[in-house]
């Protein structure tokens, strides 16, 4: 029976519980073992310790027990800035990366989720690999978009992320008329947003509904290594392929969905 | 608090205050998961005047903060969101008829129904990719009880699926 965290010859990755263990030198004999030849859990391993090693350099003040609820209290930061060192964590991050960029791109994560059939136009990517998925809902029922899904006006769309290394995110969409409307970081936004969380799949915290214009529905992601503006993307959506988005440091994906009237309707 | 106590906690969000980030953006987008890490270390400090050391520290963190996330997210619409996230790109979803499947099919279609112990086994099993002795040992409940707990929740999707 292959389970989700086997690999082809169905031996067992770490799970997460053990990565945690491994981080800490807590693992046994026998599960070291596998990871000392298994370059995806290498990989993770890499990225989950720098990032490990970026939070203790600099980690959010610690909750006390009589604390009020996040939301009573003013922001730390203004929303958008980074909670820790970014410079930190790119430092971290990197020097891991260089080292295992090379070997692991074919192999870092699972397929994304959501992308069997969608393109990805790669610009440069440093580093190893990610991965996005769209997340549709329609009449209470959940599923995740592949290529050329059918979805409908009114269909509530989420992300979710897996990254290997902190970076910033943009996600545009483009309609059948080539308007352009952000989805993340979320409407109003003109920039890119932080991720910092890596190693594991992370929700986003944006998400939108389809309008009444029917056509094909362009979703992508624009993953840099520095910030990216909407004005710097959006004179690119409507090439073919996105690597005329022209930036260094930035891997773009995207996915195309088909969007029709209900039946019903 | 004690003083030592204090400082044990201290300890503990410095060693696995990342673990713990990470466990809860598994579950909640970055706005949200700011507020459940404070949670989960406010109920660290709480409880760990009466952690008797049974297991890791690690261990116990890692339960308490599933445990925390998941009682979280008993908004049904969250839960089944949160599934379809995890569970697409499961290779075992590509094998129809192994028994992996079925309990799959099982809980895309019931997840809101799941209680709250099966939902527990579910997440480790299925998301976090543990085997049943480590299920076991994190929970805290015999690994036979564990095999019993999966057995039944593959029973439940065979019978749901022949029901389709």
């Amino acid at each position: 029976m292959t389970r989700r965290d086997e690999d082809l010859h169905g031996e067992r990755h770490l799970s997460q519980l053990e990565k945690e263990l491994y981080l800490r030198g807590e693992l046994s004999r026998a599960r070291v073992e596998h990871v000392r030849g298994c370059e995806r859990c290498q990989a993770v391993l890499a990225a989950m310790g720098a990032h490990d090693e970026a939070w203790r350099s600099d980690p959010p003040e610690m909750p006390r027990r009589d604390a009020p609820p996040t939301s009573e209290r003013a922001p730390r930061v203004a929303a958008g800035v980074p909670r820790w060192s970014t410079g930190r964590l790119f430092a971290a991050a990197a020097g891991v990366a260089a080292v295992t960029s090379l070997a692991l791109a074919a192999v870092f994560f699972a397929p994304a989720v959501g992308e069997e059939g969608a393109s990805q136009d790669v610009v440069r990517a440093k580093g190893g690999d990610w991965g996005w998925g769209v997340v549709l809902e329609d009449a209470g029922v959940v599923r995740v978009a592949t290529g050329d899904d059918t979805v409908y006006p009114g269909t509530r769309v989420g992300f979710q992320v897996t990254l290997d290394r902190p970076g910033h995110l943009l996600i545009v969409g483009v309609d059948e008329a080539r308007d352009v409307y952000m989805c993340y970081p979320g409407r109003g936004a003109r920039e890119s947003a932080l991720v910092e969380d890596v190693g594991a799949p992370v929700k986003l915290d944006a998400a939108i509904r389809f309008d009444d214009k029917l056509g094909k529905e362009h979703l992508i992601a624009v993953l840099c290594e520095q910030p990216v503006t909407l004005e710097q993307v959006e004179p690119r959506l409507g090439a073919a392929p996105m690597s005329a988005l022209g930036r260094e440091g930035c891997e773009v994906k995207r996915i195309v969905l088909n969007k029709i009237k209900r039946e019903s309707e | 608090m004690p003083e030592n106590t204090q400082d044990d906690v201290r300890a503990l969000y410095m060693e696995h205050g990342p673990m713990v980030r990470r466990r809860v953006r598994r579950f909640f987008g970055e706005h949200e998961a700011q507020e459940v890490c404070q949670e989960v270390f406010v109920k660290i400090i709480e409880r760990y005047a009466t952690f008797r050391g049974e297991s890791s520290t690690l261990t116990w963190v890692y339960r308490l903060t599933t445990n925390h996330c998941l009682n979280r997210l008993r908004d049904s619409r969250r839960r089944q969101e949160l599934l379809a996230q995890y569970t697409t790109d499961a290779a075992y979803l590509d094998q129809p008829y192994s028994s992996d499947a079925y309990t799959q099919l099982l809980c895309k279609q019931l997840w809101r129904q799941l209680d709250d112990e099966l939902l527990k086994i579910f997440v480790y099993y299925h998301v976090d990719g543990m085997t049943q002795q480590e299920i076991a040992d994190v929970t805290g409940v015999s690994d036979r009880t564990i095999s019993n707990r999966l057995a039944k929740l593959a029973e439940q999707a065979r019978a749901y699926s022949k029901g389709i």
